[in-house]
């Protein structure tokens, strides 16, 4: 389906074995839990149970009584005179004078033991005096909720707005009131989601040392060991390039392992027992009382369309808590909620309100899904309403090369039409409904991302390779980099290892986030291979005296070109690197800087689903993504990310919701209750990979971890109604509110 | 909340005699099965009992016996996977396997056993939290407010407490007559579902009437309904490793096409499983259809008071006891 059909590759485009696959099916994997170092304690954390909270006094004198306790560390252990986001992470880390969530960390213990530290934790005794809490976006943007934090509120407040607004933002272009009026139909509703996790199945895990000179380590379980060394010295007020932090494996991220939690306290606690490493690992329970889920949103969207399904005009008001600090995604939700569409007149208006909730983390596509839920499920509904197909609406309003976006840039190479050409083309499309089934379609949209990127290769004395990225690999990213390498230095896949190497290694990356590792890493590590691939060139052309213009590199090897070509046998990659030591020393390629280029990526999801009107369950029957990839370095695993996507975005829909109780305690902070789906619940979910070429890429990458998540939640809405013509506005729709809106119809 | 369990010394009698003898010697010794309930609780440290008596080992309390009348003898320890998968279960007691397959997962199901199932304790997040409420002994109940979450609780007799009985196979036992065996201090005793299930009227700090020294020996199922037509349907958000939020279970006997008996019960509505005898008596001598099933929607949930949350019960308890109806059609 690529757009340059004619190219061939030799590795682009298979399937081989992940390099990681055999460790972790092995278990010779080794994840953040698996650390252990001579002489290590073992850290627990004392968290508030209370959402709001006063800290009067902490007495920790009976817990460092206890035999085998080493240290325990409070806020007062942190320095003073931290401001901005340094300042959230470092309250974040340890509550200051008020416990701002249930969960909130409050002091940390370390022990011989595990078992010891947490015997500490209990007994170090917190006086708090309660305070009044607010949980609920719409409460706490109320004008008299409870206040989380005075003057937390930045530049883009106006005077004038709820206290716990910190973040206020409108944007858009067009006449918006002139394409209200010129539509046939105006539609305006309210859509809820709840807050959702990334359950990731490894909890938090770190072993952290730290010495009195400030010089320390950490093996953590991350998406970004940058991040955790800039963010840990930050909090620490340590020098940066005194911590090397090296990443394990990892059991899953999903944005929620760009940040810190607990890192900085397994060294506070180091450094307070003599330098003793420290090792932390969270509960389960901890993970989802105290680590980012994503924000919660109450949203507003208004549509104007006229009766052949042209939009006119669209207004989406937006608001979003991501707990206790600045931080809810209401504008990626935003820039993202319209994406798919070309739209004329638009207006945008988002607010970040805080509430008593844990600080929210990135999650897969972060606020796209929540504002796809609202525009997607309007839209679903003004195409019944006026009797057009969905398919047909979101071609006639899809955006192409060229087009204005609706949050402001001009779009470059997309593959919207395609996928929604491949949708309306796809069986599932015409497979039969029987009675109380239904078939939904949605639209979803991400960036994508590039960022700090620092990749190194180096040619071995064998002449395999390998590359050192600072990507940990969260989805095939060691897979996919692999094959661009092997196929640019014309060597087999596994003659290439790829390597996720610690801070001391590399300059500056950025975490794995924002569907980048493929992009930027691969992007940087093909230009390596470059760099590594001119200089055999030049090796060669010595030994053979001439030009090194006059070699070029063919399968694996340096050949004489033009008037050369002949005269000498190719050189092959073993050849040039076995003599290397003699012919100028290590071969190698080094690129760093923020590759650019970056390529959105649509998807259009269509679901089938049974709806059972004496129970309120939802089935899904089928399900199929479709989704723009650029191109599929190893489809296996872009296909991974889809199906990966889209069964976070079935489990958002359906199921998952942190569930707080009246005094603002999490109530279900456990798998049981927080409701992921298992395998019983999911039907083979079907992919389709559209390749339309990313052209800033050397391989057409776009980036495919994130965009799946977004559709399903308004594809399985508008599917529920197909089945039963009730529209459910309020995540998740599960058996009780799917039987209470089948109740209240009659 | 933590992952860490105490300290606490565990024995593992290998017969009955020594098992009654370690909880004469230990007040505060709890009796630990599949463990797949007690373990959750001894994690999060809100029960921390210093003595566990594992019973795992006594081999009385294993296996499924066939009985004179028909029925069957299913010892404690019995696995919930043996129930499901065991021949003479299904050929007798189809809800009980029925019920016995749709438990948690198959890795639970595999260690949690027949016994734990029915004595497990409620799922009620604010006791289970560790909350003082009237189960825990303290004098308020924390689910029962104008703004808790209650979305899982009853409908039907509270008394204080709203928790409800989280058992799938305590509906199957109690619709299909069963009697629980068990060996007191100083004598064996043989009780029916009624007196087993205790609601907060009884005995607000339990969910059974199991008491220290007691040991839940074996279930025995008569042979009353054996063979004859039965329904289990547990309606979870999940597909598997959920708890209910209705169960119902039904056996029946047909005559000339009209119901001559019937036992319906249905589960996580109240503390006990809770036998619909309002159906019962309206349904038995009529043919099952259509008219029927609008008949037994209206009476299966009468006397519901559902709390803030749980409006969703009603009809869900009424479609499913017309369904059980329809299933005779």
């Amino acid at each position: 389906m690529a757009k340059d059909g004619l190219t061939e590759f030799r590795l682009i485009g298979t399937r081989p074995d992940r390099p990681d696959g055999l460790d972790k099916v092995t278990g010779r994997a080794r994840y953040g839990a698996d650390f252990a170092l001579p002489g290590m304690l073992f850290g627990a954390v004392v968290r508030s149970p209370h959402a709001h909270a006063r800290i009067v006094r902490i007495d920790t004198s009976r817990a460092l009584a206890l035999e085998g306790v080493k240290a325990v560390v409070t806020r007062a252990d942190l320095p003073d005179g931290l401001e901005g986001e340094d300042w959230d992470l470092q309250e974040n880390t340890l509550a200051g004078d008020r416990a701002l969530y249930d969960g909130h960390a409050v002091a940390a213990v370390a022990a011989t033991s595990r078992l010891l530290a947490e015997e500490a934790a209990r007994l170090i005794e917190v006086d708090y005096e309660v305070l009044p809490h607010v949980i609920d976006v719409d409460d706490a943007i109320r004008p008299d909720a409870p206040v989380i934090r005075q003057g937390a509120a930045d530049a883009s407040v106006p005077e004038g707005m709820p206290p716990n607004v910190v973040r206020y933002m409108e944007f858009g272009h067009g006449d918006i009131e002139a394409g209200f009026a010129e539509a046939d139909i105006v539609r305006e509703r309210s859509y809820r989601t709840e807050a959702a996790h990334q359950g990731y199945i490894e909890p938090h895990a770190c072993v952290g040392q730290l010495g009195a000179d400030g010089a320390g380590e950490m093996w953590v379980c991350t998406q970004g060991q940058w991040y955790i060394r800039r963010m840990c010295a930050a909090v620490l007020g340590l020098e940066t390039a005194q911590l090397r932090v090296t990443p394990s494996e990892i059991g899953g991220g999903f944005g929620g392992k760009t940040t810190i939690f607990m890192e900085p306290l397994s060294l506070a606690l180091s450094r307070k027992a003599g330098g003793r490493p420290v090792k932390i690992v969270m509960s389960r329970a901890e993970v989802l009382r105290a680590t980012g889920p994503t924000a919660s949103a109450s949203m507003d969207v208004r549509i104007g369309m006229k009766k052949d399904g042209t939009i006119t005009a669209a207004r989406a008001e937006f608001r979003m808590q991501g707990g206790a600090f600045p931080g809810a995604p209401v504008d990626m939700a935003l820039y993202c909620a319209f994406a798919p569409y070309k739209l004329p007149a638009v207006q945008h208006i988002g607010y970040d309100v805080l509430a008593n909730r844990p600080k929210c983390a990135a999650y897969r596509a972060p606020g796209s899904p929540m504002g796809a839920f609202a525009v997607e499920s309007l839209l679903d509904e003004m195409c019944r309403e006026l009797g057009i197909d969905p398919v047909e609406m979101r071609l006639t309003n899809a955006v192409r090369e060229g087009d204005r976006a609706s949050y402001g840039p001009t779009f470059g190479s997309i593959g919207l039409v395609e996928v929604l050409e491949a949708a309306k083309g796809h069986p599932n499309m015409a497979a039969p409904l029987g009675p109380n089934q239904g078939r939904g379609i949605a639209s979803g949209y991400w960036f994508n991302h590039s960022g700090e990127t620092s990749v190194s290769m180096a040619i071995s004395e064998d002449g395999t390779a390998q590359v050192s990225v600072g990507t940990p690999d969260i989805g095939g990213s060691r897979a996919s980099i692999a094959l661009m390498v092997a196929e640019r230095l014309g060597i087999p896949y596994e003659d290439v290892r790829v390597n996720v190497v610690e801070t001391g290694a590399l300059g500056v990356n950025e975490p794995t986030h924002g569907s980048r590792a493929t992009f930027a890493s691969g992007k940087a590590a093909v230009v390596a291979a470059e760099q590594a691939i001119a200089e055999m060139c030049r090796r060669a052309a010595a030994e053979w005296g001439i030009d090194a213009e006059a070699v070029e590199w063919v399968d694996g090897a340096a050949q004489p070109a033009g008037p050369n070509a002949g005269r000498f046998p190719p050189m092959t990659i073993a050849e040039i690197a076995g003599k290397m030591g003699q012919t100028g020393g290590p071969i190698s390629g080094h690129h760093e800087g923020l590759p650019e280029g970056v390529g959105a990526s649509f998807g259009a999801h269509v679901v089938d689903v049974e709806v059972d009107p004496e129970t309120g369950r939802v089935t899904i029957l089928r399900y199929v993504v479709v989704q723009d990839a650029g191109r599929a370095i190893h489809p296996a695993y872009v296909e991974g990310q889809y199906q990966g996507g889209a069964v976070q975005g079935i489990g958002w829909a359906l199921n998952e919701e942190y569930v707080y109780d009246d005094r603002g305690r999490l109530a279900n902070p456990a798998f049981l209750d927080y409701r992921v789906p298992v395998a019983s619940d999911l039907p083979m979910i079907d992919t389709v990979i559209v390749e339309v070429p990313n052209p800033g890429h050397p391989y057409g990458v776009r980036g495919v971890g994130e965009t799946g998540i977004t559709p399903p939640l308004p594809a399985i809405a508008n599917a529920i109604e197909d089945a039963v013509g009730v529209r459910l506005t309020h995540l998740p729709m599960s058996p009780s509110k799917v039987l209470a809106a089948l109740k209240g119809r009659g | 909340m933590t992952d860490v369990m105490h300290n606490f010394e565990l024995y593992q009698p290998a017969s009955l005699a020594d098992a009654q003898e370690l909880l004469g010697d230990h007040d505060d010794a709890w009796i630990i099965a599949g463990g797949k309930d007690s373990l959750d609780w001894f994690k999060h440290r809100v029960k921390q009992p210093s003595v566990l008596v594992d019973i795992a080992a006594i081999p009385e309390l294993h296996g499924i016996r066939e009985e004179a009348d028909g029925g069957l003898y299913i010892g404690a320890m019995t696995t919930l996977t043996e129930v499901a998968e065991s021949d003479l279960v299904n050929a007798r007691f189809p809800a009980l396997a029925m019920a016995a397959s749709k438990v948690a997962s198959p890795q639970i199901r595999n260690a949690g056993t027949l016994g734990g199932n029915v004595a497990q304790d409620t799922r009620c997040t604010y006791y289970r939290d560790g909350f003082p409420c009237y189960r825990a002994g303290g004098n308020t109940c924390y689910a029962n407010t104008p703004t808790a979450m209650n979305r899982e609780h009853t409908l039907f007799e509270a008394s204080r407490c709203v928790a409800v009985t989280p058992s799938d196979t305590g509906v199957a036992l109690a619709a299909l007559g069963a009697t629980f065996h068990i060996q007191g201090r100083r004598r064996d005793r043989e009780v029916s579902a009624d007196e087993f299930f205790i609601g907060p009227d009884v005995d607000i700090e339990r969910m059974t009437s199991l008491e220290h020294r007691d040991i839940l020996l074996g279930i025995r199922v008569p042979g009353t309904w054996a063979g004859a037509h039965q329904y289990f349907e547990k309606v979870a958000d999940r597909n598997a490793w959920d708890f209910a939020l209705v169960n119902i279970a039904m056996a029946a006997r047909m005559e000339g096409g009209a119901i001559a008996e019937v036992s319906m019960v249905c589960g996580a509505v109240q503390c006990t499983p809770r036998r619909l005898t309002d159906v019962e008596s309206l349904i038995v001598g009529e043919t099952p259809g259509e008219e029927l099933e609008t008949l037994v929607k209206r009476v299966a949930s009468s006397g519901a008071k559902p709390l803030n949350y749980n409006h969703f019960k009603i009809p869900l308890m009424e479609n499913l006891a017309a369904r059980a109806v329809r299933s005779l059609v």
